[in-house]
């Protein structure tokens, strides 16, 4: 800052044509090539116009500046409006009221909300807080309302999605109600299907229940077994059973059911009566008399003396079937 | 200018001794002004804005020494430093070389130079006392130009300006610390301003002329 006055004065000379030649080249040199420099002999310049104007200036230096005046247009231009700077400004009341009064019947209502020229710069921030507060609440409200935007949409977005997935739920819902009553209808029909095989199988087991531990015999009457015209029909029976089928050939007779007694070889019955109902198989037709093992002994004769039953039930004697059970 | 600084005697004005000698005046060629840019920047562009720059002020320099038409006198410091660039001459700083050959050309044309009288003056001191003048285009330009300005850069040329020579210091004083800047800064400011005004008002009177024309 010490320079500065320095600077002013040398340029204020150097216009005046105060300067030594070495000095003026210097700064000549300095004035093509400084910005700084030629600003400052630009101001220098500003401020001999006005001291002329105003008629602050001695005779010689007068002289000069009217010599710059004949030889430079741009000068005497200057010069000119200097003038009118001067005499404009002069008119105007002081502190610049009046050009603002001007301009106040023109106050436009955002003005309310700026600094003034004539406010310092501290006062001038506390002048346009209001109108930075006010920005930035519009600032805010602009950024919440864009984010509830958005969010709205988001929203709905995810409420149109969820609407779309209760559909899709609900169509798969209505498929699975489908399936599932076609599921148990299936699940029925597989539980009766499985309880007819379950009967099947205990049917089947029951039959075999039956059959296969029975050892079965075929006897002709009067006769052999086979019927083949022996004396006495004989056969082993082979050990692990406990019942033995002697299936007894009535082809000759057209009753409803049979009445069976069980003799040893003195034709004493050792076995109670048996009604038994014919069984067709094929071209024979017999009675199935089961009798326990535990009766016949090996090495002994027995007979099986048979009475037919008419449908009144009435008893007539049919016929005898002999056997031995040999060893 | 320590270096390269030119004589006296060989840029001094030879045209009468190339009359003498019958040798024609040397004039600006394309390849010698190309050479002259070249002195400023190797960069063709750079060289074009420092060459104008560097005229803009020598031509300032010429009207603030007042000895003659200062566009004529920047043209010819600039043909003589082509001329000896042309020559073959070599030169390192082309500011100082310039500035060199301007101070001679000024120098001849002081002698040449006729000093006015105050009375032949186009201006006089009455005619520059501030009275009141009836409104005129200039009045006008300067109006519409000041109420151009923002309202800062208005109160600020108005403010500078308003006060009158015995308080002129303290006011400015005040007015810097006011903007809360230095004061040569409100030196500078005020200045670029006032430039501004200026050359709306030279734009708004150029308006003008044409219309009345």
């Amino acid at each position: 800052m010490a320079e500065q006055p320095n600077r002013e004065e040398l340029a204020s000379r150097y216009l005046l044509g105060g300067l030594s030649e070495n000095e003026a080249m210097t700064l000549e040199e300095q004035i093509l090539s400084d910005d700084e420099v030629f600003e400052n002999l630009e101001i220098a310049e500003d401020e001999l116009i006005d001291r002329y104007v105003r008629d602050d200036l001695s005779t010689e230096e007068r002289r000069r500046v009217r010599e710059m005046i004949l030889n430079s247009p741009r000068f005497a231009e200057r010069v000119d409006i200097a003038k009118i700077l001067t005499t404009r400004i002069r008119s105007q009341p002081a502190g610049a009221a009046k050009a603002e009064k001007k301009k106040s019947g023109k106050t436009r209502w955002w003005n309310l909300f700026l600094p003034t020229p004539e406010m310092a710069p501290a006062m001038r921030l506390v002048a346009v807080a209001p109108l930075a507060l006010l920005l930035l609440t519009g600032v805010l409200l602009v950024l919440v309302w864009t984010r509830y935007r958005t969010e709205s949409q988001r929203w709905a977005r995810a409420e149109q999605r969820l609407s779309q997935l209760e559909k899709e739920i609900a169509d798969q819902n209505a498929k699975s109600s489908g399936l599932e009553t076609a599921l148990t209808q299936t699940q029925q029909e597989k539980a009766e299907q499985e309880k007819l095989l379950a009967d099947l199988q205990r049917q089947l087991a029951e039959q075999r229940g039956k059959t296969l531990p029975i050892f079965s015999f075929f006897i002709n009457p009067g006769v052999g077994t086979r019927g083949d015209g022996g004396a006495e029909a004989s056969f082993r029976i082979p050990p692990g059973n406990d019942e033995v089928e002697l299936r007894l050939n009535v082809e000759s007779g057209d009753y409803p059911q049979y009445e069976t007694t069980l003799q040893d070889s003195d034709l004493k019955p050792i076995s109670k009566p048996s009604r038994l109902k014919p069984i067709r198989r094929g071209n024979r037709k017999f009675i199935a008399f089961k009798v326990p093992t535990r009766l016949l002994r090996p090495g002994s004769s027995y007979s099986i003396h048979v009475d037919a039953l008419n449908s009144q039930q009435v008893r007539e004697d049919f016929s005898d079937y002999r056997f031995r059970v040999t060893r | 200018m320590s270096f390269n600084d030119p004589q006296p005697n060989d840029l001094r004005d030879k045209s009468d001794a190339k009359r003498t000698h019958n040798k024609p005046k040397w004039v600006m060629t394309q390849t010698a002004f190309d050479k002259l840019l070249s002195c400023f920047s190797l960069d063709r562009d750079e060289a074009g804005r420092q060459y104008e720059r560097t005229r803009v002020r020598l031509f300032r320099l010429f009207e603030w020494s007042a000895v003659g038409p200062a566009d004529e006198l920047a043209d010819e410091t600039f043909n003589r430093v082509a001329r000896r660039i042309d020559e073959g001459q070599k030169i390192d700083n082309v500011i100082g070389y310039v500035v060199g050959v301007a101070k001679i050309i000024c120098k001849e044309a002081r002698k040449k130079h006729v000093p006015v009288s105050l009375d032949d003056a186009p201006e006089t001191r009455h005619r520059i006392t501030p009275e009141p003048v009836e409104p005129d285009v200039r009045m006008q330009c300067f109006d519409d130009c000041l109420e151009g300005l923002s309202s800062e850069r208005r109160f600020l040329i108005v403010e500078y300006y308003q006060q009158e020579r015995r308080d002129k210091i303290d006011r400015r004083q005040k007015l810097a610390e006011r903007l809360g800047i230095p004061q040569n800064a409100l030196r500078i400011r005020a200045h670029r301003i006032r430039m501004a005004l200026e050359n709306c008002i030279t734009q708004c009177l150029e308006g003008a002329a044409v219309r009345n024309e």
